[in-house]
C-alpha cells in the first residue's frame, strides 16, 4: 500500500481527540506515526527494490556464463574436420565410381561379344541339322550295308536339338544381362552425379557456414571477454545500488530519532493535560531542530534515490546493450524472420537428404550388381553344356569316321559327313571356349563393378553405406551443435531484453523518493505550525536560552550528520533560522553511495 | 534462480486476448513451443521434433477449432480472415511434417523462426482483435438481457402499474 494511502486510511479513522489534551498534542500525535509510515514504507520499497538487484545479479551471472559457454563451445571442429574429409573422400570416390562405370562397360561390351558369339551357334545347329539329314540320307541309299550308321542321323539331330537349346538359354540370359547392366550404369552415373557434384557442392556450401559460424563463435569470445568487463561494471553498479539502499538506515535512524524527540516532546504536553493553552518550554526551538534534521534527512534521502536512479538507469543501458550484441550474433534480422543460422540448417539439411538419396542408390546399384554376378553364374551352365555336348559330338564323328573306313568306297561319303561333324564340333568347341573366357570377363567385371577390389583411401575397405553413415552422423552433429547455439543465443537476447525491461519496470516503480520528500514537507510544516503557535501562545523569555534541553538530544545521535546538525541549529538563531537552507557548515550529503563519508562510523 | 532455460515465448498481459479459454489455450500452445526451445537447448531438436510436430499438430487443430466455433457463435465479421491465417498454419506444420517424415530432421531453427513469428502476430493482432469483438459482443448481449428482464425497481413499478389499473 502506497504511504498516501495509508495516512488517508489513518486520518480517516483516527478518533477525535479529547478536548482536555491541547490540539498540538493531536498534531504531535499525527506527527510521530505519520514518522513511523514514512520510515515503514521506505523501509518495505528498499527490501522490495534489493530482492529485485538479487535477482538481476543472478540474471546478469547466468548471461555471462552462457556467453562464455557459447564462445567455448565446440560447435562444428569435428564436423567441420569430418566434412573436409567427406569432400576429399567424395573426389576419390569420383575416381573410383569412374572404374566401377569402366568396369560395367567392359561387362556390357562382353555380354555383347557373348551374343554374337552365341549368334554363331546357331548356324552351327543349322548345319548339325543338314548333316544330320544327309546322313539319314546316305544311309538309306547304303541300305543294309550302312546298318552301323542307323543312329547316326538320329545322334546327329539329337546333340543339335540340345546345342540349340542350351544356346537359346545361354542367350535368353545374355539378353537379360544387358538392362540391368545399363540400370546400374545409369545409376553409377547418378551417384556421380549426387556424390560427386552436387554433394561436394553442399559440403562446400556447408564448410563456407561453418567458417562464419567460426567467426559467431570468435565474435562471442570477443563479446563474452567484453561482457565480463562491462560484468565487472555492472557488478560495481549493484554495488553501489546495495550500498545505496543501505545508505536509507542512516536516514531511518535519524528519523526515528526525530520521532524519538517528538515523543517526548509529547509527553511535555500531556503533562500540561490541565492547560491547553500551554506550551512546554523550548517546543519552537526542539521543534527546529527536528525540521533541520528532517530536512538533512531528505536531502540525503533524495541523492540516495537519485543515486539508485542514476544505477538503474546505468545498468539498464548495459544490458540493453549486451542483448543488443547477443542479438547480433544470432545473425536474426530486425524483422526476427531470418537468421545466420537458417542457411547453416538448410545446408544441414540438404547434405542429410543428398546423403540418404546416394544410401539408397548405392544400396539398389549394388543389389543390381549383385544380381549381375548371379546371372552371369546362370549362364555357365547351359555354356558347360554346349562343351559337354561338343565332346559327345567329337566322339560320335570319330566313331562315324571309323565305320565309314570300314566300308571303303561306299563309306567316302558317310566320312565326308563325319568328317564335316567333327570339324563342326572343333569350330563348337572354339565358340564355348569363347564362351567360357567372356564368362570368366564378365565375372571380373562384375566383381570390379562392386568394388571388390578397392580399398578405401584411408586404409579402410569400401563397406557399402558405411562412410556415409559417418557423414551423416557428423552432419546430424553439426546440425545438433547449430540448434543448440541457436537457442543459447536466443535465451541470452530474452535474457537481456527482459532485465533491461525489468530494471527500467523498477526504475518507474520506485517512487520513495517522492513519497519521502512530501512526508517531510508535510511533517515540517505541521512541526512550523506547531512551533508558531508555541511561541505565540508562550512568549519566548528573554532570559531563556534557546539552546537548553537542546543538548539532552546529544545522546540520540548516533551519526556525524546529526551532530553537525545539531551544531549547526544551537550556533544559529532558533526563530529566525530557515530551517529548508543547507547549515553552514555541515557536510553536504552525500551524492553518491561512496560518500556516506563519516556516517558509516556509527554503524 | 534463473538459471534454468528461459522460456522463449513468455505469455505476458500483452498476449491477453482477455478470452479466458482462448487465453488458456495460447498458453498451452506458447508451452509446446517453448518445449522445442528447451530440446534445442540441449542439442536434442531432431530427436523430439516427431512428438513436438504431432502435440502441435494435434493442439493447434483442438485450438483453431474452439477459436472457429466462437466465431461462429459470435457472427464475427472477420472469421474468414482469420480462419485464412489458421489455416495457413495448418498447411505450413504439415508440409513440415511431410519433409519430417521424408527424412529431414534438419527443420527446427527455421521452424523455432516461423512459429515464434507467426504465434506473436497471430495472437497479439489477429487474436486480439477476436478478443475485442467478443469483449464488445458480451457487453451488449448483458445488456440487452438486463433490458429484457426488468429489475426489483421496475417491478415494483408494473405491480403499482397493476394495481391502479385494477383499482381503477
Amino acid at each position: 500500500m502506497q504511504l498516501t494511502d495509508r495516512l488517508r486510511i489513518r486520518d480517516s479513522a483516527m478518533p477525535l481527540k479529547a478536548t482536555s489534551y491541547p490540539a498540538s498534542t493531536q498534531s504531535l500525535g499525527q506527527l510521530i506515526a505519520d514518522l513511523d509510515s514514512l520510515n515503514h514504507d521506505t523501509e518495505q520499497g528498499f527490501l522490495s527494490i534489493g530482492g529485485k538487484l538479487a535477482e538481476f545479479m543472478q540474471t546478469v551471472s547466468v548471461i555471462s556464463s552462457e556467453l562464455t559457454a557459447l564462445a567455448n563451445a565446440e560447435h562444428g571442429q569435428q564436423a567441420s574436420e569430418a566434412l573436409t574429409h567427406a569432400l576429399d573422400r567424395s573426389t576419390k570416390k569420383r575416381a573410383a565410381q569412374g572404374n566401377r562405370d569402366l568396369g560395367l562397360a567392359d561387362m556390357r561390351h562382353e555380354v555383347v561379344q557373348l551374343k554374337r558369339t552365341l549368334s554363331g551357334f546357331q548356324e552351327t545347329v543349322s548345319t548339325f541339322r543338314t548333316l544330320g539329314l544327309l546322313t539319314r540320307i546316305e544311309t538309306a541309299r547304303l541300305g543294309s550295308t550302312g546298318a552301323d550308321f542307323s543312329g547316326l542321323a538320329d545322334d546327329v539331330s539329337l546333340l543339335a536339338g540340345q546345342v540349340h537349346s542350351k544356346v537359346t538359354s545361354a542367350m535368353t540370359i545374355a539378353d537379360s544381362l544387358i538392362p540391368p547392366i545399363e540400370s546400374a550404369m545409369r545409376e553409377i552415373a547418378a551417384l556421380e552425379a549426387g556424390q560427386t557434384k552436387d554433394l561436394p557442392a553442399l559440403i562446400s556450401s556447408t564448410l563456407a557456414s561453418l567458417s562464419s559460424f567460426r567467426e559467431v563463435q570468435d565474435r562471442a569470445h570477443d563479446s563474452s571477454d567484453r561482457l565480463a568487463a562491462e560484468f565487472g561494471k555492472v557488478s560495481d553498479a549493484f554495488k553501489k545500488l546495495i550500498v545505496s539502499i543501505q545508505f536509507h538506515d542512516i536516514t531511518r535512524q535519524q528519523v526515528e530519532h526525530v520521532i524519538e524527540v517528538l515523543r517526548r516532546l509529547n509527553s511535555e504536553y500531556m503533562k500540561l493535560a490541565g492547560n491547553p493553552s500551554s506550551h512546554p518550554r523550548g517546543t519552537a526551538a526542539v521543534l527546529a531542530l527536528q525540521s533541520a534534521q528532517l530536512a538533512d534527512a531528505d536531502k540525503k534521502f533524495r541523492a540516495s534515490v537519485e543515486s539508485v536512479e542514476r544505477n538503474l538507469e546505468g545498468i539498464a543501458k548495459h544490458v540493453l546493450e549486451i542483448a543488443d550484441e547477443s542479438r547480433a550474433l544470432s545473425g536474426v534480422r530486425a524483422d526476427g524472420k531470418g537468421s545466420f543460422f537458417l542457411p547453416m540448417e538448410r545446408d544441414c539439411g540438404a547434405i542429410l537428404i543428398s546423403l540418404g538419396h546416394t544410401a539408397n542408390v548405392e544400396a539398389a546399384s549394388l543389389a543390381t550388381r549383385m544380381g549381375l554376378s548371379e546371372t552371369i553364374d546362370q549362364m555357365s551352365g547351359p555354356i558347360h553344356g554346349i562343351l559337354q555336348i561338343e565332346t559327345k559330338m567329337r566322339m560320335m564323328a570319330l566313331n562315324a569316321r571309323i565305320s565309314a573306313f570300314h566300308l571303303g568306297a561306299d563309306g567316302s561319303a558317310l566320312d565326308v559327313l563325319a568328317g564335316s561333324v567333327q570339324q563342326l564340333a572343333s569350330e563348337c568347341r572354339e565358340r564355348s571356349e569363347l564362351l567360357v573366357a567372356s564368362l570368366g570377363s564378365m565375372s571380373e567385371a562384375a566383381a570390379h563393378s562392386r568394388g571388390d577390389d578397392e580399398q578405401d583411401p584411408g586404409g579402410v575397405p569400401e563397406n557399402g553405406d558405411g562412410c556415409l553413415d559417418e557423414l551423416r552422423l557428423s552432419v546430424a552433429d553439426l546440425h545438433s551443435a547449430t540448434e543448440r547455439s541457436f537457442a543459447l543465443i536466443s535465451q541470452i537476447v530474452a535474457r537481456g531484453d527482459r532485465l533491461s525491461e525489468g530494471l527500467v519496470s523498477t526504475r518507474k516503480e520506485f517512487s520513495v523518493g517522492t513519497l519521502f520528500a512530501e512526508a517531510v514537507t508535510r511533517a515540517r510544516e505541521s512541526m512550523q505550525e506547531i512551533g508558531d503557535e508555541a511561541q505565540c501562545g508562550l512568549p519566548c523569555d528573554e532570559n531563556e536560552d534557546p539552546e537548553s534541553g537542546l543538548a539532552d538530544f546529544m545522546s540520540l545521535y548516533t551519526m556525524q550528520s546529526e551532530i553537525d546538525v545539531h551544531e549547526g541549529v544551537t550556533k544559529a538563531s532558533i526563530g529566525t533560522m530557515d530551517s529548508t537552507t543547507p547549515i553552514e557548515g555541515q557536510k553536504p550529503p552525500p551524492g553518491d553511495a561512496d560518500e556516506i563519508g563519516d556516517n558509516v562510523e556509527f554503524f | 534462480m534463473p538459471t534454468a532455460a528461459v522460456t522463449m515465448l513468455e505469455w505476458t498481459p500483452e498476449f491477453a486476448v482477455h478470452v479466458p479459454e482462448i487465453d488458456r489455450e495460447h498458453q498451452f500452445l506458447f508451452g509446446i513451443v517453448n518445449h522445442l526451445h528447451e530440446a534445442m537447448l540441449a542439442g536434442q531438436g531432431a530427436e523430439t521434433l516427431g512428438t513436438f510436430l504431432a502435440e502441435l499438430a494435434k493442439y493447434t487443430i483442438y485450438h483453431f477449432a474452439n477459436e472457429e466455433k466462437t466465431m461462429v457463435a459470435a457472427h464475427y465479421p472477420e472469421m474468414l480472415a482469420h480462419v485464412e491465417q489458421h489455416e495457413g498454419l495448418r498447411r505450413r506444420v504439415s508440409e513440415v511434417k511431410v519433409r519430417f517424415e521424408r527424412g529431414e530432421i534438419a527443420l527446427t531453427i527455421e521452424l523455432m523462426l516461423f512459429l515464434s513469428d507467426w504465434l506473436r502476430n497471430h495472437v497479439t493482432v489477429t487474436d486480439r482483435r477476436l478478443g475485442n469483438y467478443i469483449q464488445v459482443e458480451q457487453s451488449f448481449t448483458a445488456y440487452l438481457d438486463k433490458a429484457r428482464s426488468p429489475g426489483p425497481a421496475h417491478r415494483k413499478h408494473i405491480r403499482a402499474y397493476g394495481a391502479t389499473v385494477r383499482g381503477g
